[in-house]
């Protein structure tokens, strides 16, 4: 009998209506299902060696992963992609805070101007800035010329060899992911609190080390991660800069997919990549979000 | 140098565990607290610039030891850049800070034993409360272990034991304050310095709060320095108040001398409300003055004689402003020593201890602030005729301002 007593709940038009958030999403989420949803459940089933493509030759294996584990090579190119990570995210933290704090607590005046000159980088193709420093370090490059025209050196310098290039040359591509994540936190960080420290006794050094940096923690986990992330999935340092000095795992799928055509060994290697990248959302959700439950 | 560095450890150790023993009998005996280690801090002659702006010119100030001074002004008037200039925040362009004796001018601010309260408070929020209290410990070497007593000593000081576990951000804003109180004097510092201590609280908790520091600050002795733009708290809490203005000491002394009697209009006006009446000399010697009261040519012009505390006594036909507080004034024809204004009631407020009434007085085209407490009389409504009676000795001659400073504030 409730129900005879309030006819807009029975509306009949009430059956197909859609909330308008649905609505409004659903251009993203077509999109995102198509061309990220789609690719990436295939690229899962490739790498256990069924096809998403109706008719095609299709056996579930292990063998890629197999493979990946076990071959020494693949298991030491893993190690190297980790360690390429971590030492580029390390050097980025170093180059990256002192000018994040820079611009947040001296810059003044300035700290438009060179935020300016920190974001114009990323308007340029990671590819361009990238093979600047071929330019630049090559064996015909500015550096070597200029060194030669003072007669410092007889011969040209062999700069580009080895893996030192790769690691100056993502970590110049970086840090400015490194500092745009640190500044924002550190902006919030109120710099009385350091003078308090000050009025309390301690130096400079061990006010910062005791109250701007262990808050400014937030800025540097998602600064870490950032560029942890991107840079064990990027290829572009070691394809232009390694000359096959330094091969990690995204340089090995980009040449099992465009040269040795081994698809299903490439898609075993991608997802191990995005595990390790959902990993490190992971932890940046448990760092981050914990930190900020004991400040609330 | 090392070596050096440990002794200093050990030295400055063995001053807080006499420190403590000390409060601890005091504490024990319920006998007056020995102050501990109240020592004076003096300003010679501090000038401090900002660019083109002058912020401090020339100032000098000095505090006996245990004292507790109120620098107080209008913002931009130097007050934050002379404690800023004490703590070592910045350093003075000339002149000297010393304290204790000590010049500590270009010391910096870690290694002047102070103690400082800033505005809001300023504690680590990550950090737990005993944590924040014991910085200053921790900061001069005090071993872990050795913290904790004065940790727990100064949790209830404050009136906050058990709290010491807590996180800054669970604690009320009353809480913080005196947290912040505890972490500023814990390490027995020299000076305390308070940067709008009461500013951040509510009215009702910043008014108890008044008395506590007031006592604490008292108990303990330290030498206190107090930035505040609030008069009423510059008021209640200090021995002696400095009014401020443009890089510039107006007025210094008690609170009840510098209320009652201002020397400037502005330090009249900047301390609660003030009547400025114009006034002409008929005759001046040192120390009192016969004087017209109102405009040199108004019509209806009250004559009386007024003490004055002028530098030198005004001469016949000269003209100057007095000041009188609207708590003197009163409704009601003239006693002896009084004045009058006839006047109309204009407008009235109730302030619940007083009624404030707005009274035009036209002989002198000026409108009087006049108070009266709200149970002594029934209360004038709007359009009442009244005569308005001033004491000659409320009356305050007021010097002239000093002339606007020659492009320093441009």
């Amino acid at each position: 009998m409730n129900t005879l007593a309030n006819p807009l709940r029975a509306a009949p038009r009430r059956r197909f209506w859609i909330s308008p958030r649905v609505v409004l999403c659903a251009p993203a989420l077509i999109v995102l299902a198509l061309f990220f949803g789609m690719p990436l459940y295939e690229n899962a089933l490739r790498s256990v060696g069924i096809s998403a493509i109706p008719g095609a030759h299709s056996a579930f294996t292990l063998s890629y992963y197999h493979k990946l584990f076990t071959d020494p090579y693949y298991v030491g190119i893993i190690f190297e992609t980790l360690k390429m990570s971590i030492w580029t995210t390390f050097w980025c933290l170093i180059a990256g805070y002192p000018v994040a704090y820079f611009m947040v607590r001296r810059a003044g005046r300035m700290a438009g101007p060179l935020l300016f000159v920190l974001i114009m980088p990323l308007l340029t193709s990671i590819i361009m800035r990238t093979f600047g420093w071929s330019v630049l370090l090559g064996r015909h490059g500015l550096v070597n010329n200029a060194l030669m025209l003072l007669g410092a050196i007889e011969q040209p310098l062999r700069m580009t060899q080895g893996p030192a290039i790769v690691y100056v040359g993502n970590v110049h591509v970086m840090v400015s992911f490194m500092v745009l994540s640190i500044i924002p936190v550190l902006r919030s960080v109120d710099p009385r609190l350091e003078e308090s420290a000050r009025a309390l006794g301690a130096g400079a050094l061990r006010a910062f080390l005791l109250v701007t940096l262990p808050l400014s923690v937030d800025g540097i986990i998602t600064g870490c991660l950032i560029v942890f992330m991107i840079i064990n999935g990027s290829f572009i340092g070691a394809l232009l800069l390694g000359g096959g000095s330094v091969v990690t795992l995204p340089l090995l799928i980009f040449q099992q997919f465009s040269q040795a055509q081994d698809m299903g060994f490439a898609s075993a290697m991608g997802n191990l990549l995005l595990i390790v990248v959902l990993i490190c959302l992971y932890v940046q959700g448990r760092l981050t979000g914990h930190h900020a439950e004991t400040r609330a | 140098m090392k070596f050096g560095k440990l002794t200093n450890w050990k030295k400055r150790h063995a001053m807080f565990q006499s420190a403590n023993s000390i409060s601890g009998a005091a504490a024990g005996a319920d006998a007056p607290a020995t102050p501990l280690r109240s020592q004076p801090l003096s300003l010679e002659g501090v000038s401090k610039r900002f660019g083109t702006i002058t912020a401090l010119e020339s100032l000098s100030l000095d505090v006996r030891a245990g004292e507790l001074v109120a620098l107080l002004g209008p913002s931009g008037c130097g007050k934050t850049t002379t404690l800023r200039l004490i703590a070592g925040f910045d350093y003075p362009d000339t002149g000297a800070i010393r304290i204790a004796g000590r010049d500590v001018t270009n010391v910096p601010s870690n290694k002047r034993g102070l103690g400082m309260v800033f505005q809001n408070y300023s504690l680590f929020p990550h950090l737990t409360v005993a944590e924040n209290i014991a910085f200053g410990l921790r900061m001069a070497g005090v071993p872990k272990r050795d913290r904790a007593p004065h940790v727990a000593r100064m949790l209830d000081l404050i009136r906050l034991p058990g709290f010491g576990d807590r996180r800054i951000a669970q604690m009320s804003g009353g809480q913080q304050q005196r947290v912040a109180l505890a972490r500023a004097i814990v390490t027995n510092p020299s000076v305390l310095l308070l940067d709008e201590p009461l500013g951040a609280l509510d009215k009702n908790l910043r008014e108890g709060m008044q008395f506590e520091l007031k006592s604490l600050q008292h108990k303990l002795g330290i030498t206190s320095v107090m930035v505040t733009h609030d008069q009423e708290e510059a008021l209640t809490m200090s021995d002696r108040v400095v009014v401020m203005n443009q890089g510039r000491i107006l007025q210094s002394g008690t609170p009840r001398d510098v209320y009652d009697r201002p020397r400037t209009r502005f330090v009249a006006e900047f301390l609660g409300a003030a009547n400025i009446l114009p006034f002409s000399v008929a005759r001046g010697e040192q120390g009192w003055l016969d004087i017209a009261v109102g405009a040199p040519h108004g019509d209806a012009r009250v004559t009386c004689r007024v003490a004055h505390a002028l530098p030198a006594p005004l001469g016949a036909g000269a003209s100057g402003e007095l000041a009188v507080r609207p708590e003197k004034l009163r409704f009601g024809a003239p006693r002896d020593g009084e004045i009058a204004f006839d006047g109309v009631i204009q407008a009235r407020v109730f302030r619940g201890s007083q009624h404030a009434y707005r009274v035009d007085v036209p002989s002198l085209k000026q409108t009087f602030s006049v108070y009266e407490q709200s149970n002594s009389t029934a209360a004038l409504e709007p359009g009442h005729a009244v005569s308005v009676s001033i004491g000659q000795d409320d009356l305050v001659v007021l010097e002239a301002e000093p002339n606007e400073r020659d492009g320093a504030t441009r």
